[in-house]
């Protein structure tokens, strides 16, 4: 079902800090730089091989993200993976027993790709999401 | 700098129910499954596009990605970024300034590839690891 790695969303506390080092020490710009207020977070976005880089930089340190980078510290905090025709991988999930979150297991992100979450109880702990567009 | 998501490394508190909740849902079959003893690491790898997903349960609850398991739960454990000529990149980050892991800024990997660490006390708190192999 999985075909590549669709994004993966790194937390940092600087999201200009970090373009910064990344054009300095590995000469690469980013595809660009966002923020979603409604989201409360500023991203640096880089086009890896077939992979979204998301550097993201949580505006709210009450949020979620916010709490998990005052506890964690920067780091790798989520990632997606790429299908096709989610609509219909997000049935199977669900017909599969597993508990999907969101108005019929999907969701559109920030970023205009629609993506299905697995509800971590459902799936060992973890959440899986899978993303399209 | 940066041409791939070389590989992803989870960490799940079992693999064998992790592999088979990845068959049943995502109807996928590991490409290998190991264990390394000398890491204390029971793995199950897939291959997803372009990139190595790395599951492994950590065998010792005390080692550094034990210790992450049991205070994150499941989930994403780093990240390692695809480069060509590992060894010229570590010596050009060496160069510009950023402290490196490991002897002349090189990892062997058991899995047989070769990577190069950046300390996060160089960047901004984030572990970089670049990976070629």
């Amino acid at each position: 079902m999985f075909e590549f790695i669709h994004h993966v969303r790194i937390l940092v506390h600087d999201a200009d800090a970090m373009a910064e080092y990344m054009a300095e020490n590995f000469g690469m710009e980013p595809v660009k730089i966002e923020v979603f207020p409604a989201r409360g977070m500023k991203n640096a976005i880089y086009k890896v091989g077939q992979t979204n880089v998301e550097f993201t930089e949580p505006l709210d340190p009450e949020s979620a993200m916010g709490q998990y980078l005052k506890t964690f510290g920067p780091g790798p905090y989520h990632m997606a993976f790429g299908v096709t025709d989610i609509a219909d991988k997000a049935a199977e999930l669900a017909a599969r027993g597993n508990e999907m979150r969101g108005e019929n297991g999907m969701s559109r992100s920030a970023e205009g790709y629609m993506t299905a979450n697995i509800s971590p109880s459902s799936a060992l702990g973890y959440p899986f999401q899978i993303a399209e567009g | 700098m940066f041409n791939s998501v070389h590989h992803i490394h989870y960490v799940v508190s079992d693999r064998d129910e992790m592999v088979e909740y990845i068959r049943a849902n995502f109807g996928m079959e590991p490409d290998d499954l190991h264990v390394i003893e000398s890491r204390g690491m029971k793995d199950a790898l897939y291959r997803v596009g372009e990139t190595l997903i790395e599951i492994t349960e950590p065998l010792d609850p005390e080692s550094g990605i034990g210790q992450h398991l049991a205070q994150h739960g499941p989930g994403v454990y780093h990240v390692a970024f695809g480069v060509d000529n590992v060894r010229q990149a570590a010596a050009d980050l060496a160069a510009k300034g950023n402290r490196m892991r490991g002897e002349g800024g090189i990892t062997q990997s058991p899995r047989g590839y070769t990577t190069a660490n950046i300390d996060p006390d160089s960047s901004h708190g984030l572990w970089f690891q670049l990976a070629e192999g």
